[in-house]
């Protein structure tokens, strides 16, 4: 709570600063608020945190963005749960034109749509709930979402349709351990090797269809468990023991889709995540996608649904040290602007879960509304 | 003969009300700084620099600006941007957080933004066409109706 309060006493003197000087930084932000209730969740299922039903405030983002003297700054710093502060990102860029920027810092993994278009701030996001597998890495994500590193990207505009592209060079990430958990760590301040991640993505919006937008992207790296991917050996020792070691050899895959005719919009993601076992000399793939379809009514009610279904091969080591659970999930929700910058949104998650791990099976169904505001 | 006299009339009353729709179009002026490096541009080039899409003139970085004053802002958007205003304003929240671009800078008025692109290399904004005056550069007029 201290360093929270640290942080944001930081973020507001640099706010005030600006103001008085001649730069004037802008300092935005979301916040949300939000019920979710599972009424029969079995235990030890991903629903069973929201048995009892929770009110909650989700994230307070606090961003700004300004360029000065032509060099471009952006901070993002974000307040989860209460307690977890995160320096979500931190860019210093320069733009020599329109087809090239170039970014140092922390950033947004491109890969696919969703992970850089509603990172977070849940008043642009479309549903409550994100799909499961876009997780972030501190949230049983398996997917690398952020990035510290080096960013180029650009946007052409030719008869064809404008595209867009971008290419990123920075550390992998790193299996590790964090309160008692085994999560994916972007590696912050320093890389656990001399492997780094690397990755592009490329989109078109073709002239010739109006509202399509295709895209693709790749990522590779290396993963490997740090010395901090420790486990409890016993609920009542001190002593921690560490996991299996893991060292894959990763290659993600991504192909979105998004169109959008009239009031009604479509939106899809497909990824497929092939690991390379070095110590067993073995290969998985698995896969991830979603669908969502919206409705908007005068720009006020959106209905919307979404598909999403996240398949792990359940002898990959990664998705075994992670703990990953296959996933398939129905929502089913209602969206209510209530002007540009609030709305409300309703929403019903009917969820199958299989853990690869123990191999159970779950079944339930979650109940959601939140209130969500750009401020 | 009174045919003709009808016909004058009704002729006379078409060329009136023509004349008045007319005399009441308005049209906006986009203007830049007088070294832009280009003498005209697109409805469809300031469009997409108004959605942030286009952020450089080769190599010089654009910077829009637009007004306080919700009539013209307005019209802007709705007839040169074809959107609403809650939607503009909706783009670039979602613009600005997830790309840091950031939105074009408000002026309170037409001399204020005039004067600020004098003073701006790579300045370009809007004003009614009658308001345009000093060292800027007309890139385009667009008839935004009455």
């Amino acid at each position: 709570m201290k360093k929270i309060m640290c942080m944001l006493i930081l973020f507001t003197t640099v706010f005030l600063m600006s103001v008085s000087s001649s730069y004037a930084f802008e300092l935005n932000g979301f916040a949300d608020v939000s019920f979710t209730a599972s009424v029969d969740a079995p235990e030890g299922s991903l629903g069973e945190e929201s048995k009892n039903g929770n009110f909650a405030f989700g994230t307070l983002d606090l961003y700004l963005a300004q360029s000065l003297e032509d060099i471009d700054i952006l901070v993002e710093l974000v307040v989860e749960e209460g307690a977890i502060l995160d320096l979500e990102r931190l860019t210093i860029g320069y733009t020599f034109e329109d087809s090239l920027k170039v970014r140092f810092g922390r950033f947004h993994t491109p890969i696919g749509v969703w992970n850089t278009a509603y990172h977070h701030g849940t008043q642009l996001q479309p549903t409550i709930a994100r799909p499961e597998f876009l997780n972030f890495e501190d949230d049983g994500g398996i997917l690398p979402v952020h990035t510290i590193g080096l960013y180029l990207s650009g946007r052409v505009r030719t008869e064809a349709g404008a595209i867009e592209y971008g290419a990123m060079y920075g550390n992998g990430p790193a299996v590790t351990g964090e309160d008692g958990n085994i999560i994916l760590t972007p590696n912050n301040i320093g890389d656990n090797n001399t492997n780094k991640a690397v990755a592009a993505h490329a989109s078109i919006a073709p002239e010739a269809v109006k509202g399509l937008k295709i895209g693709v992207s790749g990522y590779l790296s290396n993963v490997q468990t740090d010395e901090n991917a420790m486990i409890d050996s016993d609920i009542d020792s001190d002593i921690d023991d560490p996991i299996d070691p893991v060292d894959v050899d990763q290659t993600i895959i991504g192909a979105a889709i998004s169109y959008s005719i009239a009031d009604v919009g479509l939106m899809g993601e497909y990824f497929s995540i092939a690991n390379k076992d070095n110590i067993a000399d073995d290969s998985f793939t698995s896969s991830a996608y979603y669908a969502l379809l919206t409705y908007s009514i005068k720009d006020k009610w959106i209905p919307y649904v979404m598909y999403e279904n996240m398949t792990a091969d359940d002898e990959d080591p990664y998705f075994l040290t992670l703990g990953t659970s296959d996933i398939t999930r129905v929502s089913g929700g209602l969206r209510y602007n209530i002007n540009y910058r609030s709305s409300i949104k309703g929403e019903i998650r009917s969820n199958d879960q299989e853990d690869i791990v123990k191999d159970d099976t779950w079944t339930w169904t979650e109940y959601a509304v939140q209130w969500a505001l750009a401020f | 003969m009174n045919k003709l006299r009808w016909s004058f009339v009704l002729g006379l009353f078409v060329l009136l009300m023509y004349g008045n729709a007319h005399s009441y179009a308005r049209e906006i002026a986009i203007i830049s700084h007088k070294d832009y490096p280009s003498g005209t541009i697109t409805a469809a080039k300031v469009k997409e620099i108004y959605l942030g899409e286009k952020i450089a003139e080769g190599t010089v970085k654009i910077k829009p600006m637009e007004q306080n004053d919700e009539s013209i802002k307005k019209r802007f958007i709705e007839k040169v941007m074809g959107s609403s205003v809650d939607a503009y304003k909706a783009y670039w929240i979602k613009k600005f957080f997830q790309e840091g671009i950031t939105p074009p800078t408000a002026k309170t008025s037409s001399s204020d933004l005039i004067q600020a692109i004098t003073q701006t290399n790579g300045g370009i904004g809007y004003v009614w066409s009658d308001d345009v005056k000093g060292d800027v550069k007309v890139l385009l007029k667009i008839d935004v109706g009455n």
